[in-house]
């Protein structure tokens, strides 16, 4: 009896414990979780003239989405459109493949883009990290192609919409902005890393910025997500 | 010697082992790709060659004006009808090795270039644990079509082109590197 008793008081101390810890992660301030707060001023400071590409998250079919594959797994994010042709296989499972139209800073269509993301190797919960290595191609007629890599953490989105949206099929409505990129520039920046026509040749830097707008778990997720670019001189 | 511990020591030893699981699990990996060494090869000029193939069933995604050689996929999927976007064409897809393997993502682009009268080709790997790579060919520059003009981690220096041959549906991508490797 008194065995007993112990050991549902020990079971009882390693649940606590666990949820403390997962409790005390949920709350840390993770530095670089307050990026938006410390980065974007200073790359608004620095920046004149972005150039800026801008795409509307939705779930309308004739939005500026046009096709988002994923593994499907955690089916949060449905397929647009419906397919099931995904990516499983191990290589590309905690990858994306996107293809959407690019609009000035008028609103104007001005790109046809594509996001292709696969698993960053240095994503742990422990240090609130939740990343991918993100390649943006940006093919503007005309202009020629831009070609831009990030690595990209999506803790906060992770852990404020995502998680509750899994567990408890939870939806939100509000504004949140969020810096996206976090690195691999020193500076917290992403990079030009090649191009043609008028951006042959051209080495710059870039953020990818988002609001969020609506989260609700089995739609897509309505926003605003920018590329703003800059060009060294 | 347990015998004789108060109720509490049994409730901290739990907190401890609790909390120790815990951030043991949460220390592991999220993302644990097993990736894939480049199976490249040295040919007779002492450049690297190497191999991707995309399967007709690779195709993730079709899209264009109506125009494009390859039928809209899936279906329902928007074509592309904005007068700045004529005349383009986007294709994703999972990419293998030479051995079948699937080690990343790609696209394939085709859009009106410099030149208004011509279309150009373009793509994008995403080769997983091995970095991106980009690809540009223009009809006006023959010479130059599959220059890699892009890349990160082992192919930020790449200096080389890509030359892609329709096959079964899918694509062969040779990726060959510019001068003899060391």
């Amino acid at each position: 009896m008194i065995f007993l008793k112990n050991t549902l008081l020990f079971l009882g101390g390693v649940i606590l414990g666990a949820a403390l810890l997962a409790t005390g992660l949920y709350y840390f301030p993770f530095p670089h979780a307050a990026r938006t707060e410390r980065i974007l001023p200073a790359f608004e400071a620095s920046a004149k003239a972005p150039e800026i590409f801008r795409y509307m998250l939705s779930d309308q079919t004739d939005g500026d989405v046009i096709s988002l594959v994923t593994s499907g797994a955690p089916a949060i994010f449905p397929m647009m459109p419906a397919t099931d042709r995904v990516l499983s296989e191990p290589n590309v499972k905690d990858g994306l493949a996107l293809i959407n139209k690019m609009r000035d800073d008028g609103g104007n269509i001005v790109a046809i883009a594509t996001e292709l993301e696969s698993g960053h190797e240095g994503s742990r919960l422990i240090k609130g990290k939740v990343m991918t290595h993100t390649t943006w191609t940006v093919i503007a007629p005309g202009r020629g192609a831009l070609f831009l890599y990030q690595e990209e953490d999506n803790w906060t989105l992770f852990k404020r919409f995502v998680l509750p949206g899994l567990l408890f099929n939870k939806s939100w409505q509000g504004s949140w902005k969020n810096l996206n990129t976090l690195g691999p520039r020193p500076d917290g920046y992403g990079q030009v890393i090649g191009g043609t026509g008028e951006f042959a040749g051209k080495r710059g830097h870039f953020i990818e910025f988002a609001e969020l707008r609506d989260f609700s778990p089995g739609k897509q997720l309505a926003g605003t997500m920018e590329l703003r670019v800059v060009f060294d001189e | 010697m347990a015998k004789n511990w108060p109720r509490s020591g049994y409730v901290v030893l739990g907190i401890v082992v609790g909390a120790a699981a815990m951030a043991a699990m949460l220390s592991m990996p999220m993302v644990d790709p097993p990736g894939a060494a480049p199976l490249a090869q040295i040919d007779d000029s002492g450049r690297s060659v190497e191999t991707f193939r995309v399967s007709a069933q690779d195709i993730l995604a079709v899209t264009h004006d109506g125009g494009g050689a390859t039928p809209l996929f899936p279906q329902a999927i928007q074509q592309i009808k904005d007068p700045a976007l004529s005349g383009s064409e986007v294709v994703t897809m999972k990419v293998r090795n030479a051995q079948g393997t699937i080690i990343g993502v790609g696209a394939r682009y085709v859009a009106i270039g410099h030149d208004p009268a011509a279309r150009d080709t373009y793509w994008t790997l995403v080769l997983t644990l091995r970095g991106t790579l980009a690809a540009h060919c223009a009809p006006s520059a023959p010479d130059q079509c599959g220059a890699v003009v892009g890349g990160t981690d082992e192919f930020a220096a790449f200096r080389g082109r890509m030359m892609e041959t329709s096959e079964n549906g899918g694509y062969r991508l040779v990726l060959t590197s510019e001068g003899r490797m060391e």
